[in-house]
Protein backbone atom coordinates (compact mmCIF):
# COMPACT_ATOMS: atom_id res chain seq x y z
CA UNK A 1 0.00 0.00 0.00
CA UNK A 2 1.59 3.24 -1.12
CA UNK A 3 1.07 6.65 -2.66
CA UNK A 4 2.83 6.96 -6.01
CA UNK A 5 3.77 10.26 -7.63
CA UNK A 6 2.82 10.27 -11.33
CA UNK A 7 4.70 13.44 -12.11
CA UNK A 8 6.65 11.94 -15.03
CA UNK A 9 3.42 10.98 -16.83
CA UNK A 10 1.89 14.46 -16.44
CA UNK A 11 5.14 16.13 -17.47
CA UNK A 12 5.28 13.97 -20.60
CA UNK A 13 1.63 14.81 -21.40
CA UNK A 14 2.34 18.54 -21.07
CA UNK A 15 5.73 18.17 -22.82
CA UNK A 16 7.39 19.96 -19.92
CA UNK A 17 10.96 19.34 -18.83
CA UNK A 18 12.07 18.91 -15.23
CA UNK A 19 14.01 22.18 -15.32
CA UNK A 20 11.03 24.07 -16.72
CA UNK A 21 8.66 22.70 -14.07
CA UNK A 22 11.18 23.33 -11.27
CA UNK A 23 11.46 26.94 -12.38
CA UNK A 24 7.66 27.40 -12.55
CA UNK A 25 7.08 25.75 -9.15
CA UNK A 26 10.02 27.47 -7.46
CA UNK A 27 11.78 24.29 -6.41
CA UNK A 28 15.32 23.10 -7.02
CA UNK A 29 15.88 20.50 -9.75
CA UNK A 30 17.25 18.11 -7.15
CA UNK A 31 14.17 18.37 -4.92
CA UNK A 32 11.78 17.98 -7.86
CA UNK A 33 13.78 15.03 -9.18
CA UNK A 34 13.64 13.41 -5.72
CA UNK A 35 9.88 13.98 -5.64
CA UNK A 36 9.49 12.49 -9.12
CA UNK A 37 11.45 9.38 -8.25
CA UNK A 38 9.57 8.84 -4.98
CA UNK A 39 12.50 9.57 -2.69
CA UNK A 40 10.53 12.16 -0.68
CA UNK A 41 8.45 11.26 2.36
CA UNK A 42 5.74 13.82 1.71
CA UNK A 43 4.54 16.86 -0.18
CA UNK A 44 3.17 20.17 1.14
CA UNK A 45 -0.23 21.42 -0.07
CA UNK A 46 1.63 24.58 -1.15
CA UNK A 47 3.96 22.56 -3.42
CA UNK A 48 1.10 20.42 -4.74
CA UNK A 49 -0.88 23.59 -5.53
CA UNK A 50 2.09 25.08 -7.42
CA UNK A 51 2.62 21.86 -9.41
CA UNK A 52 -1.09 21.64 -10.28
CA UNK A 53 -0.99 25.29 -11.39
CA UNK A 54 2.08 24.70 -13.56
CA UNK A 55 0.77 21.48 -15.13
CA UNK A 56 -2.86 22.64 -15.22
CA UNK A 57 -4.14 19.48 -13.59
CA UNK A 58 -5.78 18.13 -10.41
CA UNK A 59 -3.92 16.56 -7.44
CA UNK A 60 -5.50 13.23 -8.37
CA UNK A 61 -3.71 13.35 -11.72
CA UNK A 62 -0.36 13.44 -9.90
CA UNK A 63 -0.99 11.20 -6.89
CA UNK A 64 -2.03 7.57 -7.13
CA UNK A 65 -2.83 5.10 -4.38
CA UNK A 66 -1.85 1.44 -4.88
CA UNK A 67 -2.66 -1.61 -2.72
CA UNK B 1 10.32 34.14 4.67
CA UNK B 2 13.30 36.01 3.16
CA UNK B 3 12.75 38.87 5.60
CA UNK B 4 12.74 36.50 8.56
CA UNK B 5 15.83 34.74 7.25
CA UNK B 6 17.75 38.01 6.87
CA UNK B 7 16.69 39.11 10.39
CA UNK B 8 17.92 35.78 11.77
CA UNK B 9 21.21 36.18 9.91
CA UNK B 10 21.70 39.69 11.34
CA UNK B 11 21.02 38.42 14.86
CA UNK B 12 23.38 35.50 14.31
CA UNK B 13 26.14 37.86 13.16
CA UNK B 14 25.56 40.09 16.22
CA UNK B 15 25.74 37.01 18.47
CA UNK B 16 29.01 35.95 16.81
CA UNK B 17 30.58 39.38 17.35
CA UNK B 18 29.44 39.54 21.01
CA UNK B 19 30.70 35.98 21.63
CA UNK B 20 34.11 36.79 20.16
CA UNK B 21 34.43 40.06 22.11
CA UNK B 22 33.51 38.36 25.42
CA UNK B 23 35.90 35.46 24.62
CA UNK B 24 38.81 37.89 24.13
CA UNK B 25 37.76 39.75 27.28
CA UNK B 26 37.89 36.44 29.18
CA UNK B 27 41.39 35.70 27.82
CA UNK B 28 42.48 39.18 28.99
CA UNK B 29 40.90 38.63 32.45
CA UNK B 30 42.63 35.22 32.69
CA UNK B 31 46.00 36.78 31.84
CA UNK B 32 45.47 39.51 34.46
CA UNK B 33 44.47 36.93 37.10
CA UNK B 34 47.46 34.67 36.38
CA UNK B 35 49.83 37.66 36.56
CA UNK B 36 48.15 38.66 39.84
CA UNK B 37 48.67 35.11 41.15
CA UNK B 38 52.33 35.17 40.11
CA UNK B 39 52.81 38.42 42.05
CA UNK B 40 50.74 37.77 45.18
CA UNK B 41 50.25 33.94 45.25
CA UNK B 42 46.56 34.60 45.91
CA UNK B 43 44.63 31.35 45.32
CA UNK B 44 41.46 33.33 44.54
CA UNK B 45 43.27 34.74 41.50
CA UNK B 46 44.09 31.23 40.21
CA UNK B 47 40.43 30.23 40.71
CA UNK B 48 39.25 33.27 38.72
CA UNK B 49 41.95 32.67 36.11
CA UNK B 50 40.85 29.05 35.54
CA UNK B 51 37.20 30.09 35.31
CA UNK B 52 38.13 32.77 32.75
CA UNK B 53 40.21 30.34 30.63
CA UNK B 54 37.41 27.77 30.51
CA UNK B 55 34.82 30.49 29.83
CA UNK B 56 36.96 31.67 26.90
CA UNK B 57 37.23 28.08 25.55
CA UNK B 58 33.43 27.60 25.85
CA UNK B 59 32.81 30.95 24.11
CA UNK B 60 35.23 30.12 21.28
CA UNK B 61 33.45 26.77 20.78
CA UNK B 62 30.14 28.68 20.76
CA UNK B 63 31.57 31.07 18.15
CA UNK B 64 32.59 28.10 15.94
CA UNK B 65 29.04 26.71 16.27
CA UNK B 66 27.41 30.05 15.40
CA UNK B 67 29.71 30.44 12.37
CA UNK B 68 28.74 26.96 11.16
CA UNK B 69 25.03 27.76 11.55
CA UNK B 70 25.54 30.98 9.56
CA UNK B 71 27.31 29.05 6.75
CA UNK B 72 25.03 25.99 6.53
CA UNK B 73 21.79 27.63 7.71
CA UNK B 74 21.02 24.50 9.72
CA UNK B 75 21.21 24.68 13.53
CA UNK B 76 20.32 21.02 14.01
CA UNK B 77 23.45 19.32 12.82
CA UNK B 78 25.78 16.57 14.11
CA UNK B 79 28.66 19.04 14.49
CA UNK B 80 26.52 21.51 16.46
CA UNK B 81 25.46 18.69 18.80
CA UNK B 82 29.11 17.70 19.31
CA UNK B 83 30.09 21.34 19.90
CA UNK B 84 27.34 21.73 22.52
CA UNK B 85 28.58 18.56 24.25
CA UNK B 86 32.13 19.92 24.18
CA UNK B 87 30.88 23.23 25.67
CA UNK B 88 29.03 21.31 28.42
CA UNK B 89 32.16 19.29 29.30
CA UNK B 90 34.33 22.45 29.21
CA UNK B 91 31.99 24.27 31.63
CA UNK B 92 31.83 21.26 34.00
CA UNK B 93 35.62 20.76 33.98
CA UNK B 94 36.10 24.51 34.49
CA UNK B 95 33.78 24.36 37.48
CA UNK B 96 35.48 21.40 39.16
CA UNK B 97 39.13 22.20 38.33
CA UNK B 98 39.96 25.06 40.77
CA UNK B 99 40.08 22.86 43.95
CA UNK B 100 42.48 20.46 42.18
CA UNK B 101 44.62 23.40 41.00
CA UNK B 102 44.70 24.81 44.54
CA UNK B 103 45.64 21.36 45.89
CA UNK B 104 48.45 21.09 43.34
CA UNK B 105 49.69 24.58 44.27
CA UNK B 106 49.75 23.46 47.92
CA UNK B 107 52.02 20.53 46.95
CA UNK B 108 54.34 22.90 45.06
CA UNK B 109 54.47 25.11 48.15
CA UNK B 110 55.41 22.07 50.25
CA UNK B 111 52.05 21.64 51.98
CA UNK B 112 49.68 18.67 51.84
CA UNK B 113 47.39 17.97 48.87
CA UNK B 114 44.02 19.14 50.18
CA UNK B 115 40.87 19.18 48.07
CA UNK B 116 38.37 21.78 49.20
CA UNK B 117 35.18 21.19 47.25
CA UNK B 118 33.23 23.48 49.55
CA UNK B 119 34.33 26.52 47.57
CA UNK B 120 32.95 25.23 44.26
CA UNK B 121 30.34 27.52 42.78
CA UNK B 122 27.61 24.94 42.16
CA UNK B 123 26.02 27.06 39.41
CA UNK B 124 28.99 26.51 37.07
CA UNK B 125 28.74 22.67 36.82
CA UNK B 126 24.95 23.08 36.78
CA UNK B 127 25.26 25.36 33.73
CA UNK B 128 27.34 22.59 32.09
CA UNK B 129 24.62 20.02 32.82
CA UNK B 130 21.96 22.34 31.31
CA UNK B 131 24.04 22.81 28.12
CA UNK B 132 24.51 19.00 27.99
CA UNK B 133 20.74 18.50 28.18
CA UNK B 134 20.30 21.14 25.46
CA UNK B 135 22.63 19.13 23.23
CA UNK B 136 20.32 16.11 23.63
CA UNK B 137 17.36 18.30 22.62
CA UNK B 138 19.37 19.26 19.52
CA UNK B 139 19.70 15.52 18.68
CA UNK B 140 15.89 15.37 18.59
CA UNK B 141 15.85 18.58 16.53
CA UNK B 142 18.30 17.00 14.06
CA UNK B 143 15.90 14.06 13.55
CA UNK B 144 13.02 16.49 12.93
CA UNK B 145 15.17 18.49 10.48
CA UNK B 146 16.06 15.33 8.54
CA UNK B 147 12.35 14.43 8.38
CA UNK B 148 11.47 17.94 7.21
CA UNK B 149 14.16 17.82 4.51
CA UNK B 150 12.34 14.83 2.99
CA UNK B 151 9.11 16.78 2.50
CA UNK B 152 8.86 18.61 -0.85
Amino acid sequence: MAIIIRLDRMMADRKMSLNELAEKVGMTNVNLSNLKTGKMKGIRFETLDAICDALDCQPGDILEHTK
Amino acid sequence: MDNRSSTLNKRLNTDRVITLIVAFLMIFVAAVQFISFAKSSDTLAIRRGIHSVFSAIALILLYIGLRRIAVTGKPFDDKIVNLLRAIAITIMVGGFLPPFAEGFINIVRGSEFVLNFGDIDIFIPLAGVIVGILSEIFVYGKDLQEDNDLIA
